[in-house]
């Protein structure tokens, strides 16, 4: 049987957002905004999800008297992505259908 | 808020996203170019003031194009890091290795005059092969690796002559060489890449 997929990873910005995170160190709220091209408002509410899961960890700084706000992915965040990556490959295998 | 969607569009959603922030070989031509460049004209200029008996006790002077590369490139570095919004695991990695090659570099200068410039400038060579030779490792360009060895070689070479009397010019030839083979022939392949690691 198919591993269900993990729902906090499997809604678009999130996964959008986490897959970005996997390939860097840390991103600031900006560069995800540009790369996702999400509105603020939802980027926020979907980077708060992804926080209360443990899967990013967000800080606050101030940087040349500018907000910066940054994202980095946590172990679990990994491994959840690398689960979801695994659980993706068997929905994709030849022969099975689109859902 | 949450759309819904396929398999195979969270597939191409990852595929998408992973593409956006992969380091672009080109990011990194500008620093091999701007230090490969100060060096040569450094090693050049000290060649050239050594032929005169007048200006031959200030020819190192040219060495301090360095600092004022240093601060260029620290501004360049500073605010390209502000505008691309992320680091990578590849800039973090880079700055560890060229920071210890800082390091490594300060040592041998302060060391230079017990040990001769003659020998000194040989193990910069070497250094410089260091640098090259990890950067290219890391970033998987093979002109950086290629580069870093034909410093090495070059090193050999300089050996060859560094204990020996009246050969410091050429060991600054050498030197002139190393840059030309392990900085500038490989920041221009790096310029025209379009590859990503």
């Amino acid at each position: 049987m198919y591993k269900e997929l993990d729902p906090i990873l499997h809604a678009q910005l999130r996964l959008q957002i986490v897959s970005l995170l996997m390939t860097v160190e840390e991103a600031s709220f900006n560069f995800l905004l540009e790369a996702t091209g999400a509105t603020r408002g939802n980027l926020s509410i979907q980077i708060g999800k992804l926080k209360d899961a443990g899967y990013i960890e967000v800080s606050k700084q101030f940087k040349d008297n500018y907000p910066l706000t940054t994202c980095e992915i946590t172990p679990a965040g990994r491994k959840a992505f690398s689960a979801y990556v695994e659980a993706l490959q068997a929905y994709l295998k030849p022969g099975v259908s689109e859902s | 808020m949450e759309k819904e969607f396929t398999e195979r569009e969270s597939l191409a959603v990852i595929t998408e996203m992973i593409n956006k922030s992969r380091y672009r070989l080109n990011e990194s031509a500008f620093d091999f170019t701007l230090w490969g460049l100060a060096a040569f004209l450094a090693v050049s200029g000290q060649l050239i003031l050594l032929q005169f008996e007048a200006t031959q006790a200030y020819s190192w002077y040219t060495w301090s194009i360095m600092a004022f590369v240093g601060i260029a490139s620290g501004i360049y570095n500073h605010s390209k890091g502000k505008k691309k919004g992320y680091s990578s695991h590849v800039d973090h990695m880079m700055g560890y290795l060229w920071g210890a090659f800082v390091v490594f570099l300060f040592l041998i200068l302060i060391n230079g005059p017990k040990m001769g410039w003659n020998v000194a400038y040989t193990l910069i060579i070497a250094l410089y092969g260091v640098g090259t030779f990890c950067s290219g490792g890391l970033l998987k360009f093979n002109p950086l690796i290629w580069g870093g060895v034909s410093a090495w070689i070059l090193a050999i070479v300089a050996t060859y002559f560094s204990y020996k009397t009246d050969s410091f010019e050429i060991t600054l030839i050498l030197l002139a060489l190393s840059i030309i083979s392990s900085y500038l022939i490989p920041a221009y392949f790096l310029t025209k890449s379009k590859d990503h690691v």
